[in-house]
């Protein structure tokens, strides 16, 4: 196939893979923000333990959307560049 | 009226200061965006990253920081009691990072405290040498791999920049022939197609950085493992014990190697997620500075700030779960529920 015909699908193949990745994570991380600020408001003595914990959830879910990053990286700089 | 006159004259210099960049804003020095690390010069034919320069500045960095602020301490100075400036900061600094751990770890914190410390302190200082002015900007020209090279324009007697609007193609011989770095300071071996190889990048934006740091957590993660439970470490995830007591056992024998799974994309989640973060900081500041190089990076050198900072600590607090996740055995796990 023609270079720029392949190179636009890579870059499109790149920008749809971080795009949609991107997706879950953040519905995941406006939830658990949610809930970490309800708790917080509840029971504003506890924030410092939430705050601990809320975090290291938003990082398990940010993970997902770093793979998706992962991906979108390998096609833009790995596969055919 | 003086105030009104303060003003007026502080408007001007910002007018002129844009203006002024505006004019030189043709010959923007705009980085090339590259993803590896470049080599701007080698020593014995080993070429030496500029990001491992930069890493070598910010251990420095660090070093002589913790020196000030242990100093009064290490000499015994009774005024130690009283920490003020660097030893005050420090001080903060551990006192809430040991909060930490001690809130994460429990009894476990002690042990893990000094990793952690480390590790948030090193990735802190890595992260916040991107505000340094200079940093993926200033270097040495090159006559690019692939891509375009730019013509180059002489600013000043010796010193070069890169003309963005002047893209020129590499000749293919070109290419070949300059193919041993040349130095760009020197006019007669200046390339005609260019771009410009930074001497400092910011340690964390490049993949080596971050996945070091990764690998050596993840090692460390599985050594306090096995420190801690001895051989019955290694049941998390070959579950034998499990197996024996046959119906959910099979279950749990499945889930630990999941387990198995999940430790190794830690390390890709660990790696991407500082590289991500920096190198896209790096990216945004940049682009901003080149679009209106006054007042309008402000607002994003205050977010980068907090970027790096919230990137260290998400880095060390992670490492600091996982350490003390290894390290809880599993029969307590269970006991729990």
């Amino acid at each position: 196939m023609e270079k720029a015909l392949v190179d636009a699908i890579r870059f499109l193949g790149a920008g749809l893979a971080i795009g949609l990745g991107a997706i879950g994570p953040g519905i995941g991380i406006g939830i658990l923000m949610q809930g970490a600020l309800q708790a917080m408001g509840r029971n504003p003595d506890a924030s410092s333990n939430i705050q601990t914990n809320m975090i290291l959830g938003v990082a398990f879910a940010e993970a997902i959307a770093i793979y998706a990053l992962v991906v979108a990286l390998i096609l833009m700089f790995v596969v055919g560049a | 009226m003086n105030k009104l006159i303060k003003f007026v004259i502080f408007i001007a210099v910002i007018v002129g200061l844009c203006s002024l960049a505006g004019a030189l804003g043709k010959l923007g020095n705009f980085p090339a965006v590259a993803l590896p690390a470049e080599a701007p010069f080698s020593i014995g034919g080993f070429p030496v990253a500029n990001t491992l320069i930069t890493t070598l500045i910010a251990d420095a960095v660090l070093l002589l920081f913790v020196f000030a602020a242990m100093r009064k301490i290490r000499r015994g100075d009774p005024d130690a009691d009283i920490p003020r400036g660097a030893q005050n900061i420090f001080e903060l600094m551990m006192d809430a990072l040991y909060g930490l751990s001690k809130n994460v770890a429990g009894s476990n914190a002690a042990k893990i405290f000094p990793i952690m410390a480390t590790i948030f302190l090193f990735v802190l200082f890595a992260n916040w040498m991107e505000m340094v002015p200079g940093m993926e900007s200033i270097g040495t020209m090159h006559t690019p791999h692939e891509g375009t090279g730019f013509k180059p324009v002489e600013l000043i007697a010796g010193v070069y920049t890169v003309d963005r609007a002047q893209p020129v193609e590499i000749a293919a011989h070109a290419a070949e022939g300059e193919a041993a770095p040349a130095e760009g300071k020197h006019a007669d071996e200046l390339c005609t197609s260019c771009i410009v190889v930074p001497f400092f990048r910011v340690p964390t934006s490049d993949i080596n950085t971050t996945l070091a740091l990764a690998l050596v957590t993840m090692v460390l993660v599985q050594v306090f493992g096995f420190r801690a439970l001895g051989g019955a470490y290694i049941y998390k995830f070959i579950n034998i014990p499990a197996l024996q007591k046959g119906g959910m056992g099979i279950m749990f024998f499945v889930v630990g190697f999941l387990e198995l799974i999940s430790e190794i994309s830690r390390i890709l989640s660990f790696a991407f997620r500082l590289l991500g973060n920096i190198f896209a900081g790096g990216v945004l500041l940049f682009v901003m500075t080149s679009l209106m190089p006054f007042i309008l990076p402000v607002p994003f050198y205050g977010l980068e700030l907090f970027v790096g900072f919230i990137q260290a600590l998400v880095f060390s607090m992670l490492s600091l779960a996982f350490i003390s996740g290894a390290m809880a055995s599993h029969d307590s796990h269970e006991a729990h529920h």
